[in-house]
């Protein structure tokens, strides 16, 4: 079979996008879906069609996007007004458009460092990770489930919060 | 030029905390916040501001808060097209809100006039429009694209705010501008709202001369 010749091929751009909490805890299909709705939801399906998007690539935090060239501006407009998947509050932040997904995976850094931390505020224990940049994302359980608090250091100590970190310090 | 964000509503009203915030704004392109219920400071080199939303929808609770809140940025959220035009004439009112969910007549010209006239800002929040969905989206939309015409005839100033409760529902720059392009915002008129609201802010904290 004779391959289509490119001046007939369909011209793709690629979108780099981010992940907020950086550990998503979903799976690309799921991205997808959700991508998908907020493009229907915004501008329907005709567009949805034309603009023919898909997801790439999960790294990490990294999510590379696909869709049709001319479309991008409406692509990282519905991926704005994402705010959860499966009930799970999230965001998706653009960071570059190209048109080929290696000019992409120079942009791709490698994931933030941050080591597990436990720590008591005002009598309640919550565990949680703090990274190098002074932020701390807390992880507060009770009997309603869980619920995500984002704080910096400085916070830390207005809390008077006594932390500890996994090996017992 | 400043770019401001118009109230988010930091701890303990959303689950991170004003300095976190002041961050991932300094991130999304912002040097101004405008938070709710924290008084002014400096975080992360961000300047934030003091903002106060009256809900009351009665004058004595915005003529309270006036005068209470001296160095805040005062918002209220739009009513009848009576109470509206009464919160347009009341001096230390820096903005109007809410007018999403008010009837159409409730913001026409001739109110649309009188904001121009006393330089009160009407406030857009972006976050309904990432929020809402279907029919909710489309009247938010459509009601913007009222408030967008008028605003082009007579000249009020918008403020734009993401209504970020945390940092998961902070916008960029860039989102905030495709975001009201949705209801045919240009860049140059996105950009220009979101620098308003610190100018009409320094405008009425600076004394007065009488006579």
């Amino acid at each position: 079979m004779k391959h289509l010749s490119p001046t007939l091929r369909e011209n793709k751009r690629y979108v780099l996008t981010s992940i907020m909490p950086s550990d998503p805890d979903c799976e690309i299909r799921e991205l997808y879906y959700a991508v998908a709705d907020s493009i229907t939801s915004l501008y329907g399906d005709c567009i949805a069609a034309e603009m023919h998007a898909a997801t790439i690539l999960l790294e990490g935090e990294y999510l590379i996007l696909r869709c049709r060239r001319g479309w991008e501006r409406e692509l990282c407009c519905a991926i704005a007004a994402i705010r959860s998947i499966n009930g799970r509050p999230l965001r998706i932040i653009t960071i570059a458009t190209s048109g080929t997904i290696a000019a992409l995976r120079k942009r791709i850094r490698p994931q933030k460092a941050g080591h597990p931390i436990t720590c008591t505020i005002h009598g309640m224990e919550y565990c949680g990770i703090m990274y190098a940049d002074g932020k701390i994302d807390l992880i507060k359980r009770d009997m309603k489930g869980q619920e995500l608090v984002y704080l910096t250091k400085d916070d830390m100590e207005k809390f008077h919060a006594t932390t500890t970190k996994p090996d017992g310090i | 030029m400043t770019v401001t964000d118009a109230f988010i509503h930091p701890f303990p009203k959303g689950d991170s905390t004003l300095q976190r915030m002041a961050m991932t704004a300094r991130e999304c392109g912002f040097d101004t916040l405008i938070a709710v219920s924290h008084h002014p400071c400096e975080c992360h080199g961000v300047r934030i501001l003091q903002g106060v939303i009256v809900f009351d929808g009665t004058m004595k609770a915005v003529t309270n808060t006036i005068r209470q809140k001296k160095r805040a940025i005062i918002g209220v959220a739009a009513g009848d097209a009576t109470f509206n035009r009464s919160v347009l004439k009341t001096r230390g009112v820096h903005l109007i809100t809410n007018l999403h969910r008010t009837q159409r007549n409730a913001f026409d010209q001739v109110t649309a006039k009188l904001a121009a006239e006393k330089r009160i800002a009407v406030h857009l929040d972006i976050s309904q429009i990432i929020s809402c969905r279907g029919h909710s989206r489309q009247k938010v939309l459509a009601r913007y694209r009222e408030l967008l015409i008028l605003q082009r005839k007579f000249g009020f100033s918008f403020a734009i705010g993401s209504g970020a409760t945390s940092i998961l529902e902070q916008r960029t720059v860039r989102e905030m501008i495709l975001l009201t392009e949705l209801f045919g915002m240009t860049k140059e008129e996105t950009i220009t709202a979101l620098g308003t609201l610190p100018d009409l802010f320094e405008d009425t904290s600076r004394p007065r001369v009488v006579s």
